[in-house]
């Protein structure tokens, strides 16, 4: 049946056959020994793999973007019971729901004694008020910051939050944020006078305000 | 990318950069929790002079000591308390030295976490093994207007040091000159607390005694405390409560600083 097409083909159009007989024909495999052969094998089967993970990040990643209403990069300055802390968020938004990942550093620690004091934060937050410019709803935050306080690295002050709270937003393209949360607040270190991590609970805060571009 | 956003990202980096490599080594400065982990401020997680407060400085790395506020009760028994009267910071009433022991431990802090107040004798000894323990012994009960028990005091703070490992140190100061030649005489470091430095020759003529003068971060110059160094006294600064004035004390070449903000302290230090 195919053959017949192919003559038909080779008849009426001959620049279609050529086109046709090029898909058709085996491929050209050049004459190479059999561990080369399959050293390429492995090579290509590698390759497919790795184009396949960034096919699927790619994939993840257009999915979220397209099925979220908005995303926005946001400027942020606040403060916590340990220091005062600017950084940058990138946010995602579904309707009423609103997600934010956010990277901060301690002012006075990293700038003013030159200690690095990352604080890494994951939030969402439910707008339950949704009129005209205003977004505002309740918000619930962890964040994770780290601190070496001495030379030694091993005696390093990790701190836990997980507050609730509430954000307000306000604009259109270009919003103001703000948001005030408390809740709970744990410092953990390794004591070298105990032989063993301790850790200390209390109360915190945080409270921030920031600018947010939508797009 | 354009020329501008170039020059940007070229600082930001330089200041990020710069920010790292910056170093203060002061090895020499003893660095000593004010009332535990700090004064009346929001860093420090806990009232001072709370077991809390104190555990949490005396485990942090870095932390030579602590120092901490004892009053007498009405039981001769030392207990860690800094205001005046328990109406100040506590669920309690009166003060300190009126009250009964059985009174005073069902007394809490009126701060968040609600630490209760504890006696000398309930911190850890283990905690303080190789730390320096600076004692400020409140003599003055002002709710009657009088003043604690002496030899009572005395005798206390000899049968703690008795308890306590041979590797800490105590070191104890009074307001009472009285006081503080018993303290003295019991065989313990003793340090006077001066306001200003014209202070300074009053207690070096009346107050031979004394090893250790302390005083505010704002009323001592660098020149102040080499003289007391010449003299064969330590110096000891309090009352740093931001990166500035901790750096400013840390320059003027003191034994040690009484920290309200023991990480920004230690980190200055390091």
């Amino acid at each position: 049946m195919f053959r017949l097409i192919l003559n038909r083909c080779k008849k009426k159009h001959f620049q279609s056959f050529k086109a046709l007989s090029i898909l058709t024909a085996p491929l050209r495999v050049k004459r190479r020994s059999v561990a080369k052969n399959s050293r390429r094998k492995d090579y290509i089967v590698r390759n497919v793999q790795k184009s396949n993970v960034r096919f699927l990040v790619i994939i993840i990643f257009i999915s979220f973007a397209s099925i979220s209403n908005a995303q926005s990069i946001e400027l942020s300055a606040g403060f916590n019971r340990l220091d005062y802390q600017a950084g940058v968020a990138y946010g995602h938004r579904w309707n009423h729901f609103h997600l934010t990942s956010k990277l901060e550093f301690g002012v006075t620690s990293t700038f003013g004694q030159g200690r690095m004091m990352p604080r890494i934060s994951v939030g969402s937050s439910y707008f339950l008020l949704r009129k005209g410019l205003v977004d505002f709803g309740p918000e619930i935050v962890y964040a994770f910051s780290r601190q070496r306080i001495t030379f030694n690295s091993k005696t390093a002050h990790n701190w836990n939050e997980i507050y609730a709270g509430y954000r307000l937003q306000i604009g259109r393209n270009i919003k103001f944020v703000h948001s005030v949360n408390g809740g709970w607040i744990n410092e953990s270190f390794y004591s070298s006078a105990l032989g063993k991590r301790v850790n200390y609970n209390s109360l915190g805060i945080y409270a921030q305000i920031g600018v947010s571009y939508t797009f | 990318m354009r020329k501008s956003e170039l020059v940007i990202l070229f600082s930001t980096a330089i200041l990020i950069l710069s920010a790292c490599g910056k170093k203060s080594v002061f090895g020499h400065v003893e660095v000593l929790g004010h009332g535990g982990n700090g004064l009346e401020i929001v860093n420090a997680f806990y009232h001072d002079n709370s077991l809390e407060s104190i555990e949490l400085a005396l485990l942090t790395d870095g932390c030579d000591g602590v120092e901490l506020d004892v009053r007498l009760s009405a039981d001769g028994t030392l207990w860690l308390y800094h205001d005046n009267e328990l109406d100040d910071g506590t669920n309690g009433t009166g003060c300190v030295e009126t009250s009964t022991d059985e009174y005073l431990s069902t007394l809490h802090y009126s701060s968040v976490d609600q630490e209760a107040l504890i006696r000398l004798s309930d911190i850890p000894k283990s905690y303080l093994a190789e730390k320096k323990v600076y004692i400020d012994g409140r003599s003055s009960i002002s709710c009657t207007n009088g003043t604690a028990d002496m030899n009572t005091f005395v005798n206390e703070m000899v049968a703690f040091q008795n308890v306590c490992l041979a590797s800490t140190e105590i070191i104890v100061e009074t307001r009472n000159d009285q006081w503080e030649v018993a303290v003295a005489a019991a065989g313990f470091t003793t340090i006077k607390f001066i306001t200003h430095f014209d202070q300074y020759a009053d207690v070096l003529m009346n107050l031979p005694t004394v090893d250790i003068i302390v005083v505010t971060n704002e009323t001592i110059s660098k020149h102040n405390i080499s003289q007391i160094h010449d003299d064969g006294l330590e110096v000891i600064i309090f009352g740093m409560r931001s990166v500035k004035s901790t750096r400013e004390a840390y320059n003027k070449n003191p034994d040690g600083i009484l920290a309200d903000n023991l990480r920004t302290a230690i980190i200055e230090k390091h």
